[in-house]
């Protein structure tokens, strides 16, 4: 890790994880509208049709695989594939619209070069070739002079799907899969317990298939239903089996429509509710003592003076023999303490019979086990406590409690709602807690963590990899852009594939500065976006329906392997990324070293996998299954963690943070979020809470251009009638949104649904599709002060924002 | 006989519009109309929903031509070119319409649109099931039922993409088929049922 990201850092011991909270692609902005570029296929007596199949978006975990009709060479029909099991057969309205979407006229026709200021729009078409020879010429150029972290590629994950190796081929610097800020809010809170699993991301939970096995299933700040459409006949099936659907949101989300009941909360507030769930608990004895002793760290002793784990010598890092990696000590190495049947300390075995609670010196320490102090720490956070913070009755929490601890019960949360608040750390660490102390884990109908998208949580499979020659990387630079921008830490070159920048980066005025600071920004992408906005080239990149190759991809989809065929030709003169990424190679010696064809890449990836399974798998087949073939065992739902044994040092689940006890977090403990309280006295010039969510109409900010949906949704800004009336507003008014950070302008609409004392919108809308300026000009950037210590990092509080809004 | 119907499981439907995407894309259905729209009831905006914050309640309801049996759009057309088919789907022979739009102002379910201009597409170019016919200026149409999948034994394409698997299609006429059983082991409603027309689009919630 270079100097470019903040010092000291070191995430030892967690599991690494490619992006998948990424930004997407989208955006207006002609050139030659697609009416003019393609001769219209006017309608003939025979017309020649063919069928070809391919996936779709990654960043929905739908995945969903459609079978796609091709009339003289335009795509003309969608439907689900045919598949192994019609469960798999899914489509929402985001794919079904790529029939008009794949053509729209903000897709990148063409190479441009800018030729004026940037931000002046002013860009000339180029050759493919020129425009190559002189991205790589001055990528090269930047590297010589100041060194190879001075070119940095951000590529999002959906990009991921189609760019295999852009980073070892440029030899750059990359944001890395960790500190992003951005969907690991709860995550980094609750997967620390796990020894890292759910990657900060908490996808760690057993398929929505499981629903029906639970009594309760509690989703908090995730518009399931929106975010995860194609699910969403599991949840009906869970709730139609008896499960008690409860969702907890702020506004009454169609998630909250369609749940047996809705509980409104104050934004910010999640982790309070859940304290006093855990208060409820433990006050009614309703914890799971037998699970906790046999499955958490809660019974080993802590040094009360320092707050430490007591382990037999003093915790060091060692070099696992079998990966050659640093990790922490097991329990084997380094033992933990327990009090046994005598009250005396003895270092922790499995099997041992030991107490939940006790006090207990040695040598020299007054030790208490982890469970005591959680006990005391509760006793603050009481139902009425609770209640008053989030404006939940107190009976309300005590009856959730109760039907949560009597289990089997689901705790689902999302990245769309409290995941983007200041605190979203201290609830997803609370969650993990409530799920020790239940033993809400590991059984049907149990978990907790995030159970968006089937191919997240479904079966995945151990397909192979195209080997890269060796030194083949790329560069050790990962920038961290919650930092690099007040830093003023920025690379000479930028290279984007996805739209991170805009994505990942609150209060946009600030990435703009940014921006300014780099001296050669490339945008590659199949449609305009904020980033390419400020861009010196833009290269237009296929989306999945287009090849120059009969055979694309191939992908693990929900529960089977996915095919992308191709559908069309490339449109326009776009071309695949593994076409892109060879023209790049052959500009940086490496011409040998890619699959010459997707075909031998998707041979490779069959061919290499260590499963039999699969390396006996041949593309020929998937082709001749209609670009399907399901995974193995998946008749049965795929359930998460049945084993109880987890990546921590003592397998165990491990809620107990002593990294943690500077911020006197080691056990959950209230921090109100840092600037949508209620008491906060900004409230008196910008006085509602700036809430953007997620949708079915978008996946970030892909989709705007998505004519088809423009019928149903266009931007707005959504606020309680009573706040439209305050400020005399009519529906479909022009309004400013704005802070001391920024502003943008909208239309303007009345919503019930929408809390008082909220501004609602819809995530990652650019300037291309408001009226003005993009809503990340306003959305709050800090970084809260636990950074150092929680797992990936602080979450970017994108809804912890205080805005006022105004008439325009 | 064969009556094909559809019923429709409100308390499934997510009003993710997926049906009514479905059904422009595979009926060629121009810019700016829809077969099948999606109504947030008693809202005027999108995902809107009835009472005052946080008494509120929220019901999707999708509507396309009801396919009634007695079908006020039907005895109107002055020429004959809506008609009931013998499968019970209320169809329109594109021939034979006028562009009287006395169906359209009988039809209490505001099913049916207009062809005021010559049909545009975004697209540039026609979509969709190439066996369903063009429309041109001056012609009135509506759902079909997707009566070129239908008569091939397919279901109706806002059945087959729905992703809730809140829509359930099938002949009413067959006491063993899906929707059949389904109707008598539920409740259900037609909408503006004071109206006599005896919808085949059932309503459960």
């Amino acid at each position: 890790m270079s100097q470019i990201s903040k010092a000291g850092i070191s995430r030892r011991g967690f599991l690494k994880v490619s992006a998948v909270g990424a930004a997407g692609l989208a955006s207006a902005g002609a050139m030659t509208s697609a009416k003019n570029w393609l001769a219209p296929a006017p309608a003939i007596a025979e017309p020649e049709e063919k069928i070809a199949c391919t996936f779709h978006q990654s960043h929905c975990a739908g995945m969903c695989s459609l079978r796609c009709t091709v009339r003289d060479g335009r795509l003309v029909k969608i439907e689900p594939n045919h598949c192994s099991d019609e469960r798999y057969e899914t489509v929402c309205l985001k794919g079904l619209s790529e029939v008009q979407h794949i053509y729209a006229d903000d897709r990148i026709q063409t190479p441009l070069k800018l030729t004026g200021e940037r931000g002046s729009n002013s860009y000339e078409p180029v050759s493919w070739d020129e425009a190559l020879d002189d991205i790589c010429s001055r990528i090269k150029g930047y590297k010589e002079s100041d060194g190879a972290n001075s070119v940095l590629l951000m590529q999002s994950g959906e990009a991921g799907i189609d760019f295999h190796y852009l980073s070892a081929i440029l030899g750059c610097a990359t944001v890395g899969g960790e500190n992003q800020g951005i969907d690991t809010g709860y995550g980094s809170g609750h997967d620390q317990a796990l020894g890292g699993l759910g990657y900060g991301y908490s996808m760690c939970t057993s398929e929505p298939r499981d629903w029906v096995n639970s009594k309760l299933v509690l989703t908090v700040g995730s518009n399931f239903l929106e975010s995860s459409l194609t699910s969403s006949r599991e949840f009906f099936e869970a709730k139609e089996a008896g499960a008690r659907m409860v969702t907890v949101d702020p506004h009454f989300s169609t998630t909250a429509s369609k749940s047996n009941e809705w509980i409104p909360i104050e934004p910010g507030t999640d982790a309070a509710l859940f304290l006093g769930m855990i208060s409820y608990i433990l006050d009614n004895d309703l914890a799971n003592k037998d699970f906790v002793l046999a499955h958490t760290s809660l019974p080993f002793l802590v040094d009360t003076a320092t707050g430490k784990m007591v382990r037999a010598h003093e915790p060091v890092m060692v070099t696992d023999a079998t990966t050659g990696t640093e990790r922490a000590e097991t329990s084997e190495e380094n033992s933990f303490f327990v009090i046994d049947a005598n009250g005396a300390a003895v270092p922790f075995t499995e099997g041992g019979t030991f107490q939940l609670s006790g006090e207990v010196d040695y040598e020299g320490m007054h030790c208490k086990t982890a469970w005591d102090l959680l006990v005391e720490n509760q006793k603050p956070y009481t139902l009425d406590w609770a209640s008053s913070i989030t404006s939940i009755p107190a009976e309300k929490i005590a009856e959730i409690a109760k039907l949560y601890a009597e289990g089997p019960a689901a705790i689902a949360f999302g990245w769309g709602g409290g995941d983007k608040m200041g605190n979203a750390d201290i609830a997803g660490h609370a969650t993990v807690m409530l799920t020790s102390i239940t033993g809400n884990i590991g059984k049907p109908g149990t978990g907790s963590g995030v159970w968006l998208g089937p191919t997240y949580s479904g079966y995945s499979a151990s397909l192979g990899a195209w080997a890269l020659p060796e030194g083949m990387a790329a560069s050790d630079g990962v920038y961290d852009l919650r930092y690099c921008r007040d830093a003023g830490l920025a690379p000479k070159a930028l290279v984007c594939v996805g739209d991170n920048p805009a994505q990942y980066g609150a209060s946009m005025n600030k990435t703009k500065d940014w921006f300014n600071l780099i001296d050669f920004i490339v945008v590659v992408d199949p449609y305009f976006h904020e980033t390419s906005n400020y861009a010196d080239y833009i290269l237009p990149a296929t989306t999945r329906f287009e090849y120059d190759e009969e055979v694309g991809n191939v992908h693990g989809c929900y529960n089977q392997i996915g095919l992308q065929e191709k559908v069309v030709e490339p449109l326009f003169e776009a071309k695949t990324g593994l076409w892109i990424e060879r023209e790049f190679a052959k500009r940086f010696g490496y011409e040998n070293a890619l699959p010459s064809t997707a075909r031998e890449y998707c041979d490779a990836i069959l061919s290499t996998s260590t499963d039999p399974y699969y390396n006996t798998l041949t593309v020929d087949q998937i082709v001749e299954n209609n670009g399907v073939w399901p995974m193995q065992g998946i008749e049965k739902p795929r359930m998460a963690n049945t084993e109880l044994l987890f990546p921590t040092p003592s397998t165990r689940l491990e809620p107990y943070y002593e990294n943690m006890i500077q911020w006197k977090q080691a056990v959950p403990s209230w921090e109100p979020c840092l600037e949508a309280t209620v008491d906060n006295s900004l409230r008196a010039t910008y006085p509602l809470q700036f809430s953007n969510v997620r949708s079915r109409f978008y996946i970030h900010d892909q989709f705007y251009s998505a004519a088809w949906t423009k019928q149903y949704h266009t931007p707005h800004v959504e606020l309680n009638p009573k706040d439209m009336e305050s400020r005399g507003l009519a529906n479909e008014d022009v309004v400013e949104v704005f802070n001391d950070r920024g502003s943008f302008k909208v239309k303007v609409a009345g919503n019930p649904s929408v809390r008082p004392g909220s501004a609602r919108i819809i995530e990652g809308a650019t300037s291309r599709h408001l009226i003005e300026g993009n809503l990340q000009n306003v959305t709050n950037d800090t970084v809260n002060e636990r950074d150092e210590g929680i797992m990936l990092g602080a979450v970017t509080p994108f809804s912890d924002t205080l805005v006022e809004v105004r008439k325009a | 006989m064969t009556r094909l119907a559809i019923a429709i499981n409100q308390e499934r439907c997510i009003g993710c519009h997926t049906c009514a995407t479905a059904c422009k894309m595979q009926n060629n259905v121009p810019d700016g109309m829809l077969w099948n729209r999606v109504l947030t009831e008693g809202s005027d905006v999108v995902d809107g929903a009835q009472g005052e914050y946080p008494n509120l309640s929220r019901s999707y309801l999708p509507v396309a031509c009801q396919h009634c049996d007695n079908a006020a759009c039907q005895r109107v057309c002055p020429t004959g070119a809506t008609y009931k088919d013998d499968k019970g789907r209320i169809e329109i022979d594109y021939n034979k319409c006028i562009g009287c739009r006395m169906c359209m102002a009988a039809c209490p379910y505001n099913a049916r649109v207009f062809n005021w201009n010559e049909p545009a597409r975004i697209t540039g170019a026609n979509y969709g099931d190439s066996r369903v016919p063009e429309r041109h200026k001056g012609v009135m149409e509506k759902c079909t039922l997707c009566k070129e999948r239908t008569d091939n034994g397919e279901e109706p394409m806002c059945v087959r993409c729905c992703p809730a698997r809140a829509r359930v299609y099938g002949d009413l006429d067959d006491p063993e088929s899906k929707i059949s059983k389904l109707l008598r082991q539920n409740n259900t409603r037609h909408l503006l049922e004071d109206m006599g027309t005896k919808p085949k689009v059932f309503y459960l919630n």
